[in-house]
């Protein structure tokens, strides 16, 4: 069930309605782990046992781990949570990466080796939830919480069905206590999830598929554009996957919303970032501070001096490259990335850019403006490699785009066909977000101090958008990952 | 909360009203080709069959390739959809000849007289049932089902840009067997088509059209100006993307003969392909010609349908397309029609001799 489908019109909505009929909170938790797992289902209802047995695993070994008095009990209960958990995810995930890759390594040696390739369905959703559940025991063996007792309340962490398949990455610390807490509606609240969800609604399915649209014709026949216009393919795939992705998290922020919750927050703008450093610490936020905490820290961080930080950096990016899925173009936009960091982290000003850009003023201003420029170039060359099928069509794009730079000035243009709407999507996105960059989401405060007439205008009109110009391409681009 | 409902319904009461009134609206009332008009848009709704059932009408509809400029010539199309809603007079339950088919079959811009099945019927003796557009895999389910007695002859239709998918056997368990009794229930009261209606989101799509000005986006031909292509992209499929269609031919007259039925395949050649000169390409497309010589090889039964245009067209100056579709037209739907039926009473002929 997709966020941007007619099914989920339907049962949010009964769910919502049921939800707060229901008076109690363990009625209410135990009502929303059914919801989720028939919202799962309706993927594909075989893999409701996987994410059953996942659940039960870190449930089960999470109370083991606290329980046991000795330190090797704790150790046992938990490398055997991770490796089931990171076995899981390698197999349905990994598998078939591996069985090639290694086939194509003896190849190199003039080895002949049949890889046992199987035809492996990739649950949707399991890197999140693998996830929720890695960091939930990882937590309780650094004994930083306590072990969740209640069966229903740990269920509904896992599989609170907003977050389900393509995140934030929740951390039990901050989703568990609002599990446990009593939830009273909220109007303000409820209203401000509603917005969420519309500007979620507007960048995905006007802004991110009227994008993949182009985005896809270019990538797809890349052999026959030029230089500007395989360009012009870049920057539409970086609108189309910040609005696909950001689109998703506004929509599940929203929804949680409705019912009474806070998810952690996965976006802030990120193409307002004026070095790759601020980028990853706006883009897919839930991750990067994933990686940050159970991988960065543990290796050491940046305690060990500028080696140290230099490895652990390039180990997190190609980590999390790999995370998004299982093909050499992933790793290469994650080692990418981290080389583009590489001078921050060197010369120690990765933390520069701690603010807002232009903080409290209407406008950037020229350094600005070259640094939002540079940051969003690097980030468009990088996703190149996570846009396209394989390395050697990321190397053959990025090799014609650069032969062919003086060619074919005019052409993005007459690719359009006179039809500006794309770029006019792009623009309205990019104005509410400049405007509202302070904010979580465009439509709230100061949003809200407008007129009622003028704000309901502007709803109407994002609403209307949302129907008549939705793009073809309804799946969210995360959710293979 | 009573608060907050309110306002969401207040809200959203101008779109819900929109998509709602879609459902009361005749089912064209926002397309201009039948084609499309009672197609199931939403897969949510609970049917069986990808048409709307037990529909009859009158509209007034235009080609797919020049709709909305001058060059669009409107027709009158009368239909009318049987309970499993392909478009026949009637349901026949035992037919002698059973065509599964595409859009020609379906008889997109055709009155319901001139459709391909009604021609058969009004040139033969034969009891035909036409099922369209839907893949050959159907029979299966069909069979399987008992919804349909074996056919003598099962004609498989398809335009010659169409991939010819590979056969899928229906997995006839209780489920499925549950299923499809379940999705009936639904599509007998008619609910399924209310629901599809409100939730297909024609009067946005109507809209959209208006504001951006849509227009068909076929090729002009150079020689004729009122004359338009699909395209000319399909005119030379790879060798691959044949093997895969004559591989799933093969199979396809292997359940034919597994069941006792016989197999006809039915090619449609493309518009360009029979109009290569008006279009102009330099030669005709031979894709037809290649697959036919490999399918009489292979001992496969199918009526070369372009040799027959190529020698119409040496001796008659008729149109066998519509100007502004890339479909045949009621003329070709007859000739061919009479065709098939010479070709089936020819090989009886030859059978019982």
């Amino acid at each position: 069930m997709l966020f941007n489908s007619l099914s989920f019109a339907i049962f949010l909505p009964i769910v919502f309605a049921l939800y707060w009929l229901t008076k109690t909170r363990r009625k209410q938790n135990i009502l929303l782990m059914i919801a989720s797992y028939y919202f799962y289902a309706c993927w594909d209802w075989r893999f409701l046992f996987l994410l059953a047995f996942s659940t039960f695993l870190d449930y089960y070994t999470g109370v083991k781990i606290e329980e046991s008095k000795k330190k090797s009990y704790k150790k046992f209960w938990f490398w055997l949570s991770v490796s089931v958990n990171l076995g899981f995810l390698g197999f349905f995930k990994y598998y078939n990466f591996f069985a090639e890759s290694f086939s194509e390594l003896f190849a190199g040696f003039g080895f002949q080796i049949n890889p046992w390739v199987l035809q492996i369905i990739l649950p949707v959703g399991i890197s999140f939830y693998t996830f929720h559940g890695l960091s939930y025991v990882i937590d309780i063996y650094k004994e930083r919480i306590k072990a969740e007792k209640s069966w229903i309340d740990y269920a509904l962490f896992v599989s609170f069905f907003p977050l389900l398949v393509a995140g934030p990455i929740e951390r039990a610390t901050h989703l568990l206590p609002q599990i446990k807490r009593e939830r009273n509606f909220s109007y303000s609240n409820s209203v401000d999830g509603l917005r969420q969800i519309l500007w979620g609604l507007f960048k995905k399915m006007v802004v991110a598929d009227n994008c993949a649209y182009y985005a896809n014709m270019i990538f797809n026949d890349y052999h026959n554009y030029t230089g500007v216009t395989l360009i012009f393919g870049a920057v539409l795939f970086a609108f189309q996957i910040y609005g696909d992705f950001s689109g998703y998290s506004d929509i599940a922020l929203g929804t949680a919303r409705l019912f009474g919750f806070d998810l952690l927050r996965n976006f802030s703008y990120p193409y307002f970032s004026r070095d790759i450093a601020e980028f990853w610490r706006r883009w897919h936020i839930s991750l990067s501070s994933w990686f940050r905490d159970y991988l960065y820290i543990p290796l050491g961080g940046s305690k060990g001096g500028n080696w140290m930080r230099i490895r652990n950096t390039f180990i997190i990016f190609i980590v999390s490259g790999f995370w998004h899925g299982a093909n050499w173009t992933f790793i290469i936009w994650g080692f990418l990335n981290a080389l583009f960091i590489m001078p921050s982290i060197v010369l120690k000003t990765n933390r520069n850019n701690l603010n807002i850009v232009a903080e409290g003023r209407t406008f950037p201003n020229f350094r600005e403006i070259i640094q939002l420029i540079v940051t969003f170039s690097l980030a468009c060359f990088a996703w190149i490699f996570f846009r396209s099928a394989s390395v050697t069509d990321a190397f053959a794009y990025i090799g014609r785009l650069f032969s062919t730079l003086g060619t074919g000035i005019g052409y993005p243009y007459k690719l359009l066909n006179g039809d500006l709407r794309v770029l006019i999507f792009v623009v309205i996105m990019l104005i509410f977000e400049w405007f509202m960059r302070e904010e979580l989401h465009p439509l709230r405060r100061p949003f809200t101090k407008l007129p009622t007439a003028a704000r309901w205008i502007i709803y109407f009109l994002l609403a209307t958008l949302v129907l008549l110009f939705a793009g073809e391409q309804a799946e969210f681009i995360y959710f293979q990952f | 909360m009573k608060k907050f409902i309110i306002r969401t319904l207040l809200f959203l009461s101008p779109f819900l009203i929109i998509e709602i009134s879609q459902g009361f609206l005749p089912i064209y009332a926002f397309t201009h080709k039948f084609y499309e008009s009672p197609m199931y848009k939403s897969t949510v709704v609970p049917h069986n069959y990808p048409i709307y059932a037990n529909q009859k009408g009158e509209m007034t509809g235009v080609g797919d390739l020049c709709f909305n400029t001058k060059y669009e010539i409107p027709k009158d199309e009368s239909y009318i959809t049987d309970e499993l809603g392909f478009r026949n007079d009637k349901f026949v339950k035992n037919p002698d000849i059973l065509i599964i088919g595409d859009s020609y079959t379906m008889g997109a811009t055709l009155n319901q007289s001139q459709l391909f099945t009604n021609q058969l019927i009004k040139n033969s003796n034969y009891s035909v049932y036409g099922m369209a557009p839907i893949d050959f895999s159907i029979i299966d389910k069909l069979l399987k089902l008992g919804i349909i007695q074996k056919p003598k002859y099962i004609i498989y239709q398809r335009v010659e840009r169409g991939e010819v998918p590979k056969i899928e056997y229906f997995d006839n368990s209780f489920s499925n067997q549950l299923k499809y009794k379940y999705n009936n229930l639904w599509t007998l009261g008619n609910t399924s088509v209310f629901l599809d209606k409100i939730s297909r989101g024609y009067i946005n799509n109507y809209a959209k059209a208006k504001i951006t000005k849509s227009r068909g986006t076929g090729i002009q031909s150079k020689v004729e100006d009122k004359l338009f292509f699909y395209d000319t992209k399909h005119t030379n499929p790879s060798q691959k993307w044949m093997n895969i269609n004559i591989k799933s031919l093969e199979s396809y007259k292997k359940y034919c003969d597994s069941i006792g039925s016989q197999f006809i395949y039915l090619p449609m050649p493309n518009k360009e392909t029979v109009y290569f000169d008006k279009v102009p390409l330099e030669k005709q497309p031979d894709y037809l010609f290649r697959i036919g010589n490999i399918l009489k090889q292979k001992n496969i039964n199918y009526y070369p349908t372009i040799e027959f245009y190529n020698n119409f067209r040496k001796t008659d100056n008729r149109m066998l397309y519509q100007y502004d579709d890339s479909h045949w037209n009621a003329l070709a739907s007859e000739l061919i029609a009479k065709e098939l039926i010479k070709k089936i009473e020819e090989e009886e002929e030859e059978r019982t001799n």
